[in-house]
């Protein structure tokens, strides 16, 4: 499946995969559970694990060159990171263990967001949070956030142009010079244009019976629940084992 | 939008709702490149456009729990992406808690009596939150906050003048809005 611009293909998998088959429910219960161990496993070598896991599910994915670019850029941002913590405690001992739980907590969770969200669309997604109960009241916005990201950026890049011709350059200097004016120049036109956004897409999700008491019209879901009890059943137990080893290697 | 406190949003409010949490999280995503250089960092830099946006929000749908239903939205695109749970839990924690202040004192999103101190109560409770998470789990930049607790405090306390100060903007914004009549 082949989507243009760049910025929305960061949300749609370029094309099918093994975990395409597994489904949005099963990779959400994944996220879930590595940011929650990230945090709670003690030893370092039990998360060096977790951080294999992201590996592997990248490479399932076949995302595994993204994942080394944000990868990069975190390990970017975690030197000068380190460097500070160095000056402001003092303490050159600690600085590897801080390096090391910069590196294991916050990427290996962050490389789990970043990978689910590499490798699901969002019908998926919503279909996925809309089976797990989430309300459509929260369910219907998060999908016009993730719609409206690409737009969004070409109406901020239209408010600069405009802004241009009228002999004012937004920029870092402008934001920092004045930082008021910034904010508003450049909230009033793009609050005006969510309006009427927001006025259109009300329109076409009302017409395709959303709010109705009937409900909306809906696509039927293509389901295989092997690929999704093989999916959950890696998930739990390799979650189990990281617990059990950690408290093992932690005693 | 519009409609007062027992109202249900409708369509057109959950779609407004969305744009500007797409707005949010797109600024977010650009500013959260402070998260690792100081403890609530994000937040410093991240706060004041929160919550002028979240204020421009609430005060053009002016329904209960505006703010509350924004802050979920922003959390949850955010761990979507891969931001820290405990960052997620301390932008719902504090859009709500802001939520609740505006319901305690009977306003409706209307003035800058309630959208002011919401936008210092969200900051405020966002930053307690994640240090209260940075305490509880020694994460890496506790050292920082351990060796300077002084740092902590400046971070609260530039966190919430922040705050009130983007939701001062966001008000500003409101009231030119009303003034065309784009906004009710």
């Amino acid at each position: 499946m082949k989507v243009p611009g760049r910025t929305f293909r960061l949300f749609v998998s370029p094309r099918l995969s093994f975990l395409d088959l597994v489904g949005g429910r099963v990779k959400i219960l994944w996220v879930v559970s590595v940011a929650v161990l990230s945090l709670s496993l003690r030893t370092f070598s039990c998360l060096m694990l977790l951080f294999g896991s992201t590996l592997l599910y990248g490479f399932l994915a076949g995302v595994v060159r993204q994942h080394l670019i944000v990868l990069k850029y975190a390990a970017l941002l975690a030197v000068p990171a380190v460097v500070l913590m160095f000056f402001v405690t003092g303490d050159l001992s600690g600085v590897e263990g801080i390096a090391f739980r910069v590196f294991a907590r916050l990427v290996v969770m962050s490389s789990a967001g970043v990978l689910f969200a590499l490798s699901t669309s969002p019908r998926e997604l919503v279909r996925s949070l809309g089976w797990m109960r989430v309300p459509t009241v929260v369910l219907f916005p998060l999908t016009t956030a993730l719609r409206f990201i690409p737009s969004l950026l070409r109406d901020l890049e239209e408010v600069r142009d405009a802004l241009r011709l009228r002999g004012v350059n937004p920029g870092l200097y402008f934001a920092v010079r004045h930082p008021l004016w910034f904010f508003r120049i450049i909230l009033v036109p793009l609050t005006v244009r969510s309006v009427s956004i927001a006025d259109n897409l009300a329109a076409a999700a009302e017409s395709r019976g959303m709010g109705s008491p009937a409900g909306g019209s809906v696509f039927p879901e293509r389901r295989d629940v092997k690929y999704e009890l093989l999916g959950l059943g890696a998930v739990v137990v390799f979650s189990v084992f990281l617990i059990c080893m950690d408290r093992r290697l932690g005693m | 939008m519009g409609g007062g406190k027992g109202a249900r949003f409708t369509t057109r409010d959950l779609a407004f709702i969305g744009v500007v949490s797409g707005v949010m999280f797109v600024s977010g995503f650009v500013l959260s490149l402070t998260h690792h250089l100081f403890p609530g960092g994000p937040m410093l830099t991240q706060g004041p456009v929160y919550a002028a946006l979240a204020v421009i929000a609430a005060a053009t749908v002016r329904k209960a729990w505006t703010l509350a239903l924004v802050g979920a939205v922003v959390g949850l695109l955010k761990f979507l992406v891969g931001c820290p749970l405990f960052v997620v839990l301390a932008i719902v924690v504090g859009f709500g808690a802001a939520d609740a202040y505006v319901q305690l004192i009977g306003h409706r999103y209307c003035c800058s009596r309630c959208l002011l101190p919401a936008g210092g109560i969200m900051s405020i409770v966002t930053l307690l939150v994640v240090f209260l998470f940075l305490v509880l789990f020694e994460l890496p930049m506790m050292s920082v906050v351990r060796a300077h607790p002084v740092v902590a405090v400046g971070v609260l306390v530039g966190g919430t003048v922040l705050g009130v100060a983007g939701a001062w903007v966001g008000f500003r914004v409101i009231k030119e809005l009303r003034r065309a009549g784009i906004v009710e």
